[in-house]
């Protein structure tokens, strides 16, 4: 296999696990997210079961994206890493505590609600760090030789953080969906009612964040709305329109399915976006993926564990969600 | 019972729907000319 058929393989295989951290992951810090409109005791307790047999194999997507970007393209992680190490280290330290608080908050009845607190907290820290992170990066990372030539706060500006907190909102309807599929009787009229709300500022948070990425520069406009390529951009708002459309539909109907499943490709249709404002860059107009890639003789060691690997993970996760399928209950994993 | 629909419709049903789309990405293509000389003046 070519170099370059090896480093579009890398490229797609690292953004397959990017996109399989966002939709699992998405909907259980979705989960964590919502807990304060839910109710103290059965309500949180049962949102809380629906994830737990899943949430922490839903995090193996993040090291495979975070390591197969360190392993099959060094120059893109060592440039990018140093700019965005403060909301990196603020995403691991949010995982952290939530991860804990999943123990923890079982364990006791006189501090639940610190653990609450961190299972909130933690989750909306992590998804707020995620949407900052791809900020950051959109807007552009400065780059000096072959190493990164900004700041410590570079990171930190309007347009990361509109991304920060259209990524709480895009989580929290993920979340609020998921808890539709897996929950019954007054938390599923709840989730259903927090998805109306929640959906509501995910296309707003859509809009606004398209919007704002194409005044980030002319590169951007160029990509999006030159003719003839726009003949192709142009699908992904109408795409938006009509997932929006069809969940907004499916979640007046009450039906317990269509919204997660429309939600997601939601999420699917706007990382297709976030491909078109990138490719074939991995640091913004400064770095291809080309430019970036490791050897082929590492990108072809390190595929044929990838090969066997990645089936594993699908089989394993697969067959987790299939055992732990249907509704949850209160007492349920816990 | 319901009746099958006759294949005739389908096929208009889906010509329909496959018009609109594309009637859609020709709109949005002409908003985005709209869109691009706005960004343009903007980011000048």
């Amino acid at each position: 296999m070519s170099h370059s058929l090896l480093t579009i393989t890398w490229a797609g295989l690292i953004a397959f696990a990017v996109f399989a951290y966002v939709a699992m992951d998405g909907f259980d810090l979705g989960v964590g997210i919502l807990f304060p409109f839910l109710q103290r005791g059965g309500e949180r307790d049962t949102a809380m079961n629906s994830v737990a047999p899943v949430w922490d194999g839903n995090e193996t997507w993040l090291v495979l994206g975070g390591g197969g970007l360190f392993a099959a393209f060094p120059l893109a992680y060592a440039i990018l890493m140093p700019a965005v190490y403060a909301p990196v280290i603020a995403m691991l330290l949010g995982l952290v505590f939530r991860g804990v608080a999943f123990e923890y908050r079982w364990k006791t009845v006189r501090a639940k609600w610190a653990w609450d607190l961190a299972f909130w907290a933690g989750s909306t820290i992590a998804a707020f760090a995620q949407g900052v992170i791809l900020g950051a990066i959109l807007q552009g990372v400065a780059v000096l030789g072959r190493s990164y030539g900004g700041g410590w706060w570079d990171w930190l500006t309007p347009f990361s953080l509109l991304t920060g907190g259209s990524l709480v909102v895009g989580y929290g309807t993920l979340g609020a969906s998921w808890l539709i599929l897996k929950t019954e009787g007054a938390l599923l009229e709840r989730a259903f009612s927090l998805a109306w709300r929640f959906g509501v500022a995910m296309v707003t948070a859509i809009v606004a964040v398209s919007l704002a990425t194409l005044s980030l520069g002319p590169d951007y406009v160029r990509r999006w709305l030159a003719f003839p390529t726009v003949l192709a951009t142009a699908q992904a708002p109408l795409l938006v329109v009509i997932a929006a459309a069809a969940l907004f539909l499916s979640l007046r109907r009450k039906n317990e399915r269509w919204p997660f499943r429309l939600t997601l490709a939601l999420f699917a249709v706007s990382y297709a976006g976030l491909a078109v404002s990138l490719f074939p860059y991995v640091v913004p107009n400064r770095v291809t993926i080309w430019q970036a890639a490791a050897p082929a003789s590492s990108q072809s060691f390190m595929l044929v564990g990838a090969a066997v690997m990645i089936p594993v993970i699908l089989a394993y996760t697969a067959y987790a969600y299939r055992v732990f399928r249907g509704k949850t209950a209160t007492e349920g994993y816990h | 019972m319901s009746q099958r629909k006759p294949r005739g419709a389908i096929a208009a049903k889906g010509a329909w729907f496959a018009g609109l789309y594309l009637g859609s990405v020709l709109a949005l293509a002409a908003a985005a000319e709209v869109l691009k000389l706005f960004f343009n003046l903007v980011l000048k």
